[in-house]
């Protein structure tokens, strides 16, 4: 697919979704420009996970629509999606280099096998994540933090354009935390794209220049200090969201086992 | 009688030869697409499958006038495939599970294949046959028969191995690919159709399951990577046939269930047995270590 050079590479317009029947997002638009970092918000059933589905191709919209630059999501190869990491199944036969390999499947083709040019494109999206000493590791003996780098990896290997992650850093320690927060920003100098679904609005503040406070409607989208406010923040969270004055102002502690707030039904899909 | 004797016997009488090759030829391939069958946990489907291809059977049975071996291949290959097909459309679009589907065609179609063998005279003996194999009745045209259609399968199997690969291992990341998924899971089910109906007669449909998953299942403990799972499990199903063929001439076992016995003798020693994750040498390492879990 050939992109656009001027259009964005994201363009969301008035997007609804639902899931198993229910309303998963309401009237969603915002756009992000190529290289562009978004951390996506908001409580559990928020329809983060949906959101991104929706980008990637994988879940269809029930109106609204999407373009990545400036196309449909479906004739893309560019876009690199990582679930949620319990969706794959760890005791399969494969090792790491295994794994990242198949991220040059599109581009190769039916029939092709890999060659030294794509051999050598892994090992340097494995060197990329610090995983090439794991390269010949069976995918069940990787940490939590590994296997989001090898996913990277991946995303590298595919030669994506755009990475859409979902809770990537759910479960990981903090050394863990840092090196993939390492393997993301690297993802920037090849001007990659970026989308991460998150639960750490410290995180989310901190390493991404825009966030996506997200309610199954659009709360908020812009720089950290715009969309974060206490408003907002009390809108997206309700009761589960406590606001603490210390000496350096107001702290806001953010309880990630609450669901949202009282209107907010305890959603399946997230 | 000295080993050579017990290992030449068998193969002064051709019939022995011709099963001896049907065992080696149906034990790999039974082995190669059986890891597919386990690392997608299609047990079920593979075990509805073979069952699935009594009433084909029995229709040609009952078209033919008789039992003509020839002429039964193509009825079970047909019904096969057709039943991997009706199962796969079912799970997608029907509301309901896949495994309560695959359950129901499995016990239909069984039923409908015993219905319509019960209005047969004389058929009792050849269904035999068809539920516990008749390896040593194996002809040449048999062999054949299981060399091409076999042949065809590891040669797909071989073309589209990454795009099995992936579709097995993350079928999210194959969409995003924007592979055509539903091709190469259709065409995956329709492999193992083919291969179930080349071995049937090798160890007949009610023992087809154990051919599927056994070997493939012992190479999953012993490897790494799937294609040495692949390799090691067919190296298993080879030494399970031949061993079994063997054990059958010798003492007069029934051939397939020899061979499935075989097989699972290997399984059993090796999930014991393995020097690493073996269930004794934890049990050992346990023992040695009581705060090791």
């Amino acid at each position: 697919m050939i992109h656009d050079a001027d259009a964005p590479a994201i363009s969301a317009d008035r997007l609804s979704a639902s899931y198993d029947g229910q309303p998963a997002l309401v009237d969603v638009s915002f756009e992000i420009p190529a290289a562009g970092r978004l951390a996506i918000v908001g409580p559990n059933g928020a329809g983060k996970s949906t959101l991104l589905r929706v980008l990637a191709g994988l879940h269809p919209a029930d109106a609204g629509t999407v373009r990545i630059h400036g196309h449909e999501p479906r004739g893309h190869i560019c876009i690199a999606f990582v679930p949620q990491g319990s969706e794959v199944d760890w005791r399969f036969p494969v090792t790491v280099t295994d794994v990242v390999s198949m991220g040059r499947i599109g581009r190769l083709g039916p029939l092709r096998r890999m060659g030294a040019a794509d051999r050598k494109i892994v090992r340097g999206a494995l060197d990329e994540v610090d995983l090439l000493d794991r390269a010949g590791r069976r995918i069940d003996a990787l940490s939590g933090g590994e296997r989001q780098r090898m996913f990277v990896a991946r995303a590298l290997a595919q030669e994506s354009e755009l990475v859409l992650m979902d809770e990537p850093f759910a479960g990981l320690d903090v050394s863990s935390r840092d090196e993939l927060i390492g393997a993301l920003t690297r993802l920037k100098s090849r001007d990659v794209t970026l989308l991460v679904a998150l639960h750490d609005l410290g995180l989310a503040s901190s390493q991404f220049e825009r966030i996506l406070l997200l309610k199954k409607r659009m709360l908020g989208f812009g720089a950290p200090t715009n969309v974060l406010t206490q408003e907002a923040l009390q809108e997206a969270y309700g009761s589960c969201l406590r606001m603490v004055e210390g000496p350096s102002g107001v702290l806001v502690v953010h309880d990630t086992a609450c669901s949202g707030g009282n209107t907010t039904g305890s959603g399946g899909a997230t | 009688m000295s080993v050579a004797e017990w290992i030449v016997a068998p193969l002064r009488y051709p019939f022995m030869v011709r099963a001896l090759i049907a065992a080696v030829l149906v034990g790999g391939l039974s082995a190669i697409i059986g890891s597919y069958v386990v690392l997608r946990s299609m047990a079920f489907l593979g075990d509805a499958v073979a069952h699935a291809v009594l009433p084909g059977i029995a229709a040609g049975y009952l078209v033919a006038g008789g039992y003509d071996r020839r002429r039964l291949f193509w009825w079970a290959l047909g019904t096969a495939v057709a039943v991997a097909l009706g199962i796969e459309a079912i799970g997608r679009k029907a509301r309901i599970k896949e495994d309560t589907a695959i359950g129901i065609v499995f016990a239909g179609t069984f039923a409908l294949g015993i219905a319509l063998i019960s209005t047969v005279r004389g058929f009792a003996v050849d269904l035999v046959h068809v539920l516990f194999g008749n390896v040593l009745g194996v002809s040449n045209g048999d062999l054949v028969l299981i060399g091409a259609f076999g042949g065809a399968v590891l040669l797909l199997v071989l073309l589209f191995y990454k795009e099995f690969l992936v579709v097995s291992f993350d079928p999210t990341l194959a969409v995003t690919l924007r592979l055509p998924t539903a091709f190469y899971r259709v065409l995956l089910l329709v492999l193992v159709a083919v291969s179930v109906v080349v071995s049937l007669q090798t160890v007949g449909l009610g023992l087809m399951l154990a051919m599927l998953i056994t070997p493939a299942t012992t190479a999953y403990l012993l490897t790494r990577r799937l294609p040495q799972m692949m390799a090691v499990g067919a190296a298993l199903g080879v030494l399970s046939g031949i061993l079994g063929l063997y054990l059958s001439f010798h003492f007069g076992f029934a051939s397939g269930a020899a061979i499935v016995l075989v097989a699972i003798g290997l399984f059993l020693s090796v999930l014991v047995g393995h020097p690493r994750s073996g269930l004794l040498s934890r049990a050992l390492r346990r023992a040695r270590d009581p705060r090791q879990r």
